[in-house]
Order: structure tokens, then sequence, then C-alpha cells
């Protein structure tokens, strides 16, 4: 018999949460499971620093931008923690919680977690709606960029190289040099 | 075992303490799941066969005891400080003030677990986590097979005594030797 792990809602994992029974950082609950989030190393920190300050200074107030803060919920099971979230600047931030609704672009940084972010996360983000999804992989200098979200796959992708320029969809004057967000400019 | 599940990421593992501090708020099934290696496992649902073989063994068991223990249908055993489980039955030394919400390993004389589906888990991890907690003895009613695993002497991560007796047999438990489990009366005829 394969064991069967327990599945938990995103309701009762906030609950449990609330209680103070779980880290307050470093986890997200994905398909009911709560997954350890893989320890961010020195070129994960510096990429997402990069691509935080590059979408700032661009966002000239039609977006925010959250930095390893928002806890998104997706559907009855999945609460990811995204590396970077882009927000529509649409709503009364002070009293309402993000939803996937005002969510434009999410990017996770990957290194050691890139089979995941490729894979099951793929799965969550599209079949939740979110329009556009960025995976920047650390390791090999390469971005993978996913829209157009269908049940649970994206219609639309490619693979953006080191030299590329890239922007969001909604965005599409907000240039993102991959060349800075690598640390490889010269 | 949980290493094959195949995942890609590190799964979150909570501690015992963290675990029960989740089930007296109210955050966990009342039954059902337990925590082995410091995840939330689903128990598989009951069937028939297993309850009624169930109430017949535990009912023999409560019959010839004594005062000398306590027999427990459901009861959430310590193993360490990752894992605690419900066995289908627990033979709990005799204590004044019985147990509060979770027994340790060290008052336990024999755990009893009902296999249908989940033979393999019972014989495998199950049996790797009773020895290493040095519970005393371990039946595993195979349901398919009408037959005992029996278990006993636990020794580091395995036990001393390992036999496997059929129907036929009458059985006891080493640390009450007076008595007699007759296994053609536990053994519920098939539905």
């Amino acid at each position: 018999m394969a064991l069967a792990l327990h599945l938990l809602t995103v309701e009762r994992y906030e609950r449990i949460a609330e209680t103070g029974l779980l880290p307050v950082r470093g986890i997200e609950l994905i398909d009911g499971l709560v997954v350890e989030m893989s320890p961010k190393g020195v070129r994960h920190a510096e990429a997402a620093s990069q691509l935080n300050k590059v979408l700032v200074l661009q966002s000239n107030e039609r977006y925010r931008v959250y930095c390893d803060s928002l806890s998104l919920p997706l559907g009855p099971r999945s609460e990811p923690e995204p590396d970077i979230a882009l927000v529509r600047e649409t709503r009364s931030f002070a009293r309402e919680r993000v939803t996937v609704a005002d969510v434009a672009l999410i990017i996770e940084v990957a290194d050691s977690s890139l089979a995941f972010d490729l894979g099951t996360k793929v799965r969550n983000y599209a079949g939740a709606g979110i329009p556009e999804y960025w995976v920047i992989d650390v390791k090999t200098n390469t971005a993978h960029l996913f829209w157009n979200p269908a049940a649970d796959d994206y219609r639309g992708g490619r693979i953006a190289a080191a030299g590329d320029t890239i922007a969001p969809r909604e965005y599409p004057d907000v240039s993102v040099p991959l060349a800075r967000v690598f640390g490889r400019e010269t | 075992m949980l290493e094959e599940l195949g995942l890609e990421v590190e799964l979150y593992r909570f501690t015992v303490e963290r675990y029960e501090a989740m089930a007296q708020a109210g955050l966990l099934p009342e039954r059902g799941v337990e925590l082995v290696d410091g995840l939330l496992v689903d128990m598989s649902a009951e069937g028939d066969r297993h309850a009624e073989t169930r109430r017949r063994l535990l009912e023999t068991l409560s019959d010839q005891r004594r005062g000398r223990y306590h027999v427990y249908p459901g009861l959430s055993v310590r193993l360490g400080s990752r894992d605690m489980v419900d066995p289908d039955g627990t033979l709990v030394r005799w204590a004044e003030a019985g147990v509060s919400i979770a027994v340790a390993a060290s008052d336990v004389a024999l755990v009893v677990e009902i296999a249908d589906t989940s033979l393999d888990y019972d014989l495998g991890i199950k049996r790797e986590k009773y020895a290493t907690a040095a519970i005393p003895e371990y039946w595993i009613v195979d349901l398919r097979a009408d037959r005992v695993h029996i278990f006993a002497r636990p020794d580091g991560s395995a036990y001393g005594i390992a036999r496997v007796a059929t129907r036929d047999e009458t059985i006891a438990p080493l640390e009450f030797p007076d008595i007699a489990v007759v296994l053609s009366d536990v053994f519920s005829a098939r539905g």
C-alpha cells in the first residue's frame, strides 16, 4: 500500500499557522502538503533582489512588487509564497487581502528547486489562472516564461537566454535585462 | 519508505509536541491520522471484517486482563520525537490513573495492528518504528491470509523473535503467557 499523506486545506493550514504551530517563514502549502522552501543561496538572493529593484523602479504606481512577503491562496489546497509577485495597484491594500485576481505576474527564482518550479508550481499557478509566470534559473542563467494559463498548464511559453531583455506581458514597457538579474553585466 | 514518495521537495515535518498541540486545538481530524517521520499520514478506512476482527481480538484480551493491563482500541502511542501512531489495539500495563492523552512506549506491553490493505506498511515501516521504540511485542493480524505475524524482543530497529501463527493456533502475549487468544475465534467469517 502506498502511504497516504494527509492533505491540509488552505483554511486549516492558516489556522495551524495562526496557532503558532508552523514556522513563520520558509514553508508553503502545495497540493495539501506543507513543503519546506529550499534554502536560498547567494545567487538566488542576488537575482531576486535585482528583479525586485528593476521592477519597482519601473512601476509608475501601476503595480506593487511583493518580494518574499506574500502568501497567496491559489485554491483549496495550495498557498505558496512566491519569490516575487507583481500585484496590480487597483485595490485598497490596507483592508483587503491580495487574491489571485490581483496578480499580474509571479516569479520564482530557482537554484535547487527547478524541477518543482517547472512542474508542480506551473500546474498550481496555471490552474489558479495566474496570467504570467517566470522561473529564473540561476544555475543555467536562463528564464522560463509562461503565459496564457489553461487548466493546469500554460499555453504560451518560451525560454529566454542570459543576454535577453524580457518584459511582463501586462506591462510591455517594463524592461528586465536578464544580464543584470544574473549579475553578468559588464 | 517515506523517501519513496517521489517528491522533488522536502516536506515540513512536525514534532510530536506540535502534533499534539494541533490535535488539542481541534486542527486535526479526531481519528484516522497518525504522525510518521514527522508527516501527517492518513490511515486506511476500516472495513467491516477489519472492525469485526478487531472487536473479537480486543474483547478476548479484555476478558482475560484480571487487573493486569488496560486494552485500548484507539490510543495514540508516542514512539519518538516525530512519531505518534494509533495502533488498532494497545495493551498498556495497569496504572492507577489510566493514561492521559498519549501513552509512552515504555508503558506498552503489546501493540496490535489489523492489516487488510496495509500489510506492507505494517510489516515494514511500522515494524521498524515499534522495534526502535522498544515496544516489547507487536502482532499483525493479516486479514488476507488469516494469520498473525508475531514479533517480540525488540533489538535495535528489528525484533529478535519473529514467527507466523496460523488460524488453528492459540497465542498469548509474551508478558502474559496464561492468556489464550484462540485465533479461529478471532478471525470472523469472510463476507
